[in-house]
């Protein structure tokens, strides 16, 4: 579960990033976080990581704070930035290991998993290659088998569909959905309405930092596409 | 022509990150900025002052022999060296970079236009090497020469001319480096190995002619130009331009070098292409085995990562093993010559008494040029955001940095310091001494780079020789690290020289104990506040 209570992120302290944000992403959820570029995504996901700092609110991942309890709380997530700077320097199966010894993943564990990854997102015969040497939609690949490899129970994802092939992205969605039926907490942002209206169960809608929109996929679409109801939303903003 | 201007503008704004202080956005942004290139001219004053130091030094030998000319020769030879030493491994990341090629090419600019503006990164980064170096040189000769205004004159003109030439060579020999190691598998050990050549033919040209006293050094200066003007011919043409104004020699030195280097525009131009695919190319397809494979530790983990980030990194390691290097070179020439005959070398009065007494501290000298952690956390760049995303604290991440810092120069130099007590028939208790100098001095070198890195960190970078050697973390790291080093061995205390010795490694020892924990305290604050 991760809890998000009147979070606010600024940056210089002038730049309001996010203002007074708070979410509720409910064990088994695929929650859809979406928003203009510039909204404030990919602030609150790293947030939501530890990459970044914040004053205002907190982030509670399963009960812990990620401000007081870092480490523990970095221990049951795993994240896929939108972009996939990975250790050029390392070859993908090395990237792969490295992230399960941080996770201390066991060695029987890990092949298992790495295995059944690389081969659903067909690129096992690229992970003895240099990371410098692959394309954006390959690096994004080694970033996902490298998150679901140690098996966490909250995945935070930014834009994963970037750059991804038609069948990994229908993979990755059906892995989600799976996942989420096992109980797993899974966050992610993306542009793409389509998916989110079909995969996830519950959305946020955020603009200039802050929150237009929460509810269930369900009840929102009933009669209106998710794009409808974006664009309408976004009207009503500048319209007020 | 207002195309290339563009680039090139833009390239230099990048490079020297002027763009900074324009786009911030607030006054504490601007000044942060503006306090990093008011460093960066106080160190170009620092660097101009020892050039004129230098220079006085050298005249007042040359003044001797009534030779003051020579040293207008000598600075002329070594700018050009300078050029083109410093460009050579700048060649395949500046000239043939494919990370903006794509985007470039894809743009309605001729290629030549692209080439000659990344030539002219090349040969305005020289210019300012160049303008610090020559102008003092101007000032020194101008104290014991009367000149004239067209002397000056001409003088100046020959500056911004100066670095074309020395920059062409050092794009065919860095494209020739870089064409053959692409041809090879092991592309990172012949890169090595490529430039150690190189820079030990540039010390065994530099210490085969030097020597300590101010007759020595103009005997040097003389000996320089004599020889350079064998391989580069233009030395001679520029002082025949300046000294006797031959109009024949003004133009051939204006003119060849501006043609020449405008011609190279468009014959690299014809295969450039071809040279910036060849070199991204990549073998793929390698195989590998999962099952044959230990489960590591999280340190253990982090440490591999930073060790094959350094290995792999031909400019990392070479711009941070300088003093292991040194030191060998130096241990193993004792082997053969004696420590007078070391001194002679080397061209420092004292060295051989020095080496007697104080040879823990002399060593620690050495270790201070040799930091691999002052530019660590800056090296990660865009890949910060794994470090800080995974369930590790900071306290391994430094610690595996160390490690790396400790292994690379620790190990080399205490077998260094057990072949130089050996040689200089050092008691057991003398050879502890050395080897916990090695220790002291290397873990502070370590902990105080790092520490400057956490502190002044830049993880914004498209060139990492930017980082590795021209940040202010690396930069601090050197100076300050320098002259703790050398403090210690100027002293003249009326105190017994081992005691003293065993005081200040004792001293150093202390130190790292206080950065040891000035880093688990305010160190780990400094890495949490790092924003990607």
């Amino acid at each position: 579960m991760i809890e998000i209570k009147n979070f606010t992120k600024k940056y210089n302290k002038t730049f309001t990033a996010v203002d007074d944000l708070s979410l509720t992403i409910e064990d088994g959820d695929i929650y859809a976080f979406i928003g203009h570029n510039g909204a404030g995504k990919t602030t609150t996901i790293k947030c939501m990581m530890g990459i970044l700092d914040f004053s205002e609110g907190d982030i509670l991942i399963n009960g812990l704070s990620i401000k007081k309890e870092p480490l523990l709380c970095k221990e049951q997530m795993a994240y896929i930035p939108d972009n996939p700077d990975l250790y050029e320097h390392l070859k993908g199966i090395d990237y792969i290991h490295f992230i399960a010894d941080m996770y201390k993943v066991p060695m029987e564990k890990r092949i298992e998993n790495i295995e059944k990854y690389a081969l659903m997102f067909e690129i096992k015969d690229a992970l003895g290659d240099e990371i410098s040497s692959y394309s954006h939609g390959m690096k994004q690949k080694v970033a996902i088998i490298s998150a679901l490899v140690h098996e966490p129970k909250v995945l935070i994802l930014d834009e994963p569909f970037v750059g991804l092939d038609p069948i990994s992205t229908h993979h990755l969605k059906e892995e989600m959905k799976r996942l989420a039926t096992m109980g797993i907490t899974i966050f992610f942002s993306t542009h793409v309405l389509d998916v989110a209206e079909k995969l996830c169960n519950k959305i946020a809608i955020i603009k200039k930092g802050k929150k237009l929109f929460e509810g269930n996929m369900q009840d929102i679409t009933k009669d209106k596409s998710l794009e409808e109801i974006f664009v309408e939303l976004d009207q009503n903003v500048e319209v007020m | 022509m207002l195309k290339l201007c563009k680039l090139v503008k833009i390239n230099l704004l990048s490079y020297f990150n002027f763009y900074k202080i324009k786009n911030a956005k607030t006054g504490v942004q601007k000044s942060k900025e503006l306090g990093k290139i008011i460093f960066l001219f106080l160190f170009v004053l620092f660097f101009a002052w020892y050039i004129y130091a230098f220079a006085r030094m050298t005249m007042n030998g040359l003044a001797m022999l009534h030779i003051e000319y020579v040293i207008i020769g000598e600075f002329f030879a070594l700018a050009s060296l300078f050029s083109l030493f410093q460009t050579i491994f700048k060649v395949d990341s500046i000239l043939f970079s494919n990370k903006d090629y794509d985007m470039l090419a894809a743009l309605p600019i001729k290629k030549t236009t692209i080439v000659a503006s990344k030539m002219l990164h090349l040969y305005f980064s020289n210019l300012s090497f160049s303008l610090i170096i020559m102008l003092p040189v101007l000032l020194v000769y101008m104290k014991y020469v009367t000149v004239s205004s067209s002397f000056i004159l001409l003088y100046i003109c020959s500056i911004f001319v100066l670095p074309f030439i020395p920059t062409l060579v050092a794009i065919i020999i860095g494209s020739f480096i870089s064409f053959i190691v692409s041809r090879f598998k092991l592309k990172k050990i012949l890169q090595f190995l490529l430039m150690f050549i190189l820079l030990g033919g540039a010390f065994y040209f530099t210490y085969s002619n030097v020597g300590g006293g101010e007759l020595e050094i103009a005997n040097f200066g003389n000996t320089l130009v004599e020889t350079f003007n064998q391989y580069y011919p233009l030395t001679k043409t520029y002082m025949l331009m300046l000294l006797e104004k031959d109009m024949f020699s003004t133009l051939l030195f204006i003119g060849l070098p501006i043609i020449l280097y405008f011609l190279s525009t468009l014959v690299i131009s014809l295969f450039y292409t071809n040279v910036v695919n060849m070199l991204s190319v990549h073998e793929t397809k390698r195989k590998y085995k999962l099952k044959n494979r230990k489960e590591g530790s999280i340190l253990y983990a982090l440490f591999r990562k930073e060790f094959f980030r350094y290995i792999t990194s031909a400019n990392y390691v070479f711009n941070t093993i300088v003093g292991v290097i040194l030191m060998l070179v130096g241990s193993v020439l004792l082997l053969f010559i004696s420590p007078s005959g070391l001194e002679d070398i080397i061209g420092i009065a004292g060295f051989a008494e020095m080496l007697a007494v104080k040879a823990p501290l002399v060593l620690g000298v050495v270790l201070m040029m040799s930091s691999t952690t002052s530019s660590s956390i800056s090296l990660e760049g865009k890949n910060f955001w794994i470090l800080k995303s995974l369930p590790v604290k900071p306290q391994h991440v430094f610690f595996s940095k160390i490690l790396v810092n400790v292994l690379v120069v620790g190990i080399p130099s205490m077998l260094c310091a057990c072949l130089i007590s050996y040689i200089l028939h050092f008691s057991f208790i003398e050879l502890l001494v050395m080897l916990a100098s090695v220790m002291a001095y290397s873990i502070f070198i370590a902990l105080f780079g790092l520490i400057m890195n956490l502190h002044f960190p830049l993880l914004e970078w498209k060139n990492e020789i930017k980082v590795i050697k021209q940040s202010l973390s690396t930069f601090l790291t050197i100076i300050i690290g320098l002259i703790l080093g050398i403090l210690p061995l100027t002293a003249n205390l009326p105190i017994n020289g081992e005691l003293f010795t065993l005081l200040c490694v004792g001293s150093v020892f202390i130190l790292d104990l206080f950065l040891l924990f000035y880093l688990n305290t305010i160190g780990v604050k400094l890495f949490r506040k790092i924003q990607v």
